[in-house]
């Protein structure tokens, strides 16, 4: 196993060389030029000028490259331009709604889309395929911010059940972190469940019609054990991939919904710092985003071996 | 529902009809077929592919595909009792304890995720009610009964580390863990190597020789069923055609269509250019000659056959045709 994961690490390296050597190169073939955002409208050709050597931008692009990724190596990801402190403490700043907001959707997302895929594949054409397929066909296509609008107007503003927007810190109590998460949770684990769902009814119709199942109820194993212990795990794969790929687009930011909820997360940030062509900000979160995807990449594939002994010794 | 007295046979099947529901409206895949299998006995099942041998196990196990299939009328007896009426919950207690079966695919009937120990002790912790250490136990004696001695401890292994033969031993340990009076072998040599195939045959006749299992053997190997099989059922289009002990039908067999399944099997004595084989294929479901099923492809067919067929008892042997007594008799000529 250990063996394994190392495999698996190594195999990273290049994934993270290619989204670096990307994000810098396509900033600066974008026009703007930061030097002079910065300095703002007011500024004569030589302050820019000085500010420009400064900060390296006269530099030969190849060598901005490698001092730029020898600092990164060195997790050095440089201060915000705009914001007054470095880009590290920037994201750590927006880290835990991010976190929070991706664990309670991510929740929802798989309670909601195994239970109602399992259900659908054992019920197979029946009323509960039928009514669950439809509704999970609804949530894949519903776009997230109208469907946060809507619990918006139900839910906050009638009902007064929920907060409108924004976000208690998880240090004013966990329960009130979670409420006024909820709305915004509810509306991206919705949409997502709704892929899960899909996938996980068509990777158990696939396995219940193998002859495994058939020796499991050949045994006379009742109809739950056979379903759960001996199909749901062989299931299991393809919907730990569609798992992983949810959970690394939301630790992304959910952009949209952070904006709609105005949740202080690394998505709102990453908006921001593109609207005001702050690149050390942009490069950092880009480079977190890679790395969170590579690591839950790393997580699953462990997953994987765990579930499948077949896997490991390939 | 046993005559008073007599003690029923382990498993009848008595006339089963069964059909499948298809986009063509529904047809018939099983015509009335009955087969008896008696206290310790081997009774082998041939027939070519799609004649509803499979088919005919699958309804005796209550595994039949949901929604597809439908069983038209008929009943499965065992011991006496109507497997047909008794209640679903009562029916798959009795799989694995009372009736268990071993599958042609030995490569992809264990689940891949889950060790072999894990595999064998499902049932025994079901049906036996053992628990712990005694469940490893069991496992362990089981897998010894079946050739698999215990200095070869594979209970943690999974089925991608085990050979076929391998596999279908612990097949037949899970079929036997909880010592069933009666298993339903569906092809399970088919998949295998030669040499492995007698290992396997030998195994199932020693199931029976010590615990007294009876044994439902479906193949389309007429050497399988001279090897193991007490008596033989020849299953053609839905239909029994001839049934009797292995040696009398594989001696002198009654029926046009035995007959030639007889004589397109290989000999060593003779050096024929060519195997003969039987001319035309199975007939499709939906599309039944009227009369005797195999009336297209038999050499011996008249106006008669085109009416549905008697029964004919010649000694042990029950034949289905029309000219079953004067096909003896040429032959015996």
């Amino acid at each position: 196993m250990m063996l394994f994961i190392i495999r698996r690490l190594l195999t990273l390296l290049p994934t993270l060389i290619v989204p670096l050597f990307l994000v810098f190169t396509l900033l600066h073939l974008s026009p703007g030029d930061p030097a002079a955002v910065m300095l703002g409208a007011d500024a004569t050709s030589q302050q820019v000028q000085a500010l420009r050597e400064q900060l390296g931008l006269n530099d030969p692009f190849l060598v901005q490259l490698f001092t730029w990724v020898g600092r990164m190596a060195t997790l050095d990801l440089g201060d915000s331009i705009f914001l007054r402190m470095s880009v590290m403490d920037a994201i750590l700043q927006r880290f835990e709604p991010t976190i929070m907001l991706t664990l309670y959707a991510l929740t929802i997302a798989i309670v909601v889309g195994m239970v109602s895929g399992i259900v659908a594949a054992v019920n197979r054409n029946g009323i509960l395929d039928q009514l669950s397929m439809t509704v999970a066909m609804v949530g894949v296509s519903m776009p997230e911010f109208w469907f946060g609008l809507m619990l918006i107007v139900v839910f906050a503003v009638e009902f007064r059940l929920f907060p409108v927007a924004g976000y208690t810190p998880l240090d004013q109590g966990f329960w009130a972190c979670i409420w006024s998460l909820t709305l915004p949770a509810v509306s991206v684990g919705l949409v997502q469940a709704g892929f899960i769902a899909r996938i996980t009814r068509s990777s158990m119709l696939d396995v219940i019609g193998e002859d495994f199942i058939r020796t499991a109820r050949a045994k006379g194993l009742p109809s739950p054990v056979v379903i759960l212990r001996h199909a749901l795990k062989n299931a299991l794969i393809p919907v730990l991939t569609v798992i992983g790929i949810t959970f690394a687009v939301l630790m992304g930011g959910a952009i949209a919904i952070e904006t709609v909820f105005n949740i202080p997360g690394v998505g709102r940030l990453l908006v921001n710092a593109v609207a005001r062509r702050d690149y050390p900000v942009i490069q950092g979160v880009v480079l977190f985003m890679a790395l969170t995807f590579v690591f839950i990449n790393l997580f699953v594939d462990i997953l994987y071996g765990l579930i499948d002994p077949r896997v490991k010794n390939q | 529902m046993s005559v008073a007295g007599e003690t029923p046979p382990m498993l009848a099947i008595r006339d089963l009809e069964l059909g499948f529901r298809s986009h063509r409206g529904d047809v018939q895949a099983l015509a009335g077929v009955s087969i008896e299998v008696g206290e310790r006995e081997i009774v082998g099942i041939v027939g070519e592919s799609g004649c509803g041998k499979s088919i005919t196990a699958l309804s005796v196990m209550g595994l039949l595909p949901e929604g597809i299939t439908r069983i038209m009328g008929g009943r499965i007896e065992f011991r006496g009792d109507d497997l047909l009426t008794i209640p679903a919950r009562e029916r798959r207690q009795m799989r694995g304890r009372d009736i268990a079966m071993v599958f042609q695919e030995p490569m992809t009937s264990l689940n891949p995720i889950m060790p072999i120990g894990e595999q064998i002790a499902e049932p025994i912790r079901l049906h036996l009610g053992l628990r712990g250490a005694a469940v490893t136990e069991h496992a362990l004696e089981v897998l010894d009964k079946v050739g698999i001695p215990r200095s070869r401890n594979i209970l943690p292994d999974y089925p991608h580390q085990l050979s076929g033969g391998m596999r279908q031993r612990v097949m037949i340990a899970i079929a036997l863990a909880c010592n069933p009076s009666l298993i339903i072998a569906d092809e399970p040599t088919t998949a295998l190597d030669v040499t492995i195939q007698g290992q396997i045959l030998d195994l199932m006749l020693e199931a029976r020789d010590t615990f007294g299992t009876s044994i439902l053997f479906i193949t389309h190997d007429l050497g399988v069923v001279a090897e193991i099989c007490d008596r033989v059922v020849v299953m053609y289009a839905g239909e029994v055609v001839e049934t009797g002990h292995t040696n009398d039908v594989l001696s002198s067999p009654g029926h046009p269509y035995t007959q030639g399944l007889m004589r397109s099997l290989p000999s060593l004595d003779s050096r024929q250019e060519r195997l003969d084989t039987i001319p035309g294929s199975v007939p499709a479901l939906f599309d039944m000659p009227q009369g005797c099923r195999f009336r297209p492809r038999c050499p011996h067919a008249d106006d008669r056959c085109r009416r549905d067929p008697p029964v004919e008892t010649i000694g042990d042997q029950k034949i289905k045709c029309w000219k079953a007594k004067e096909v003896s008799e040429m032959q015996h000529a």
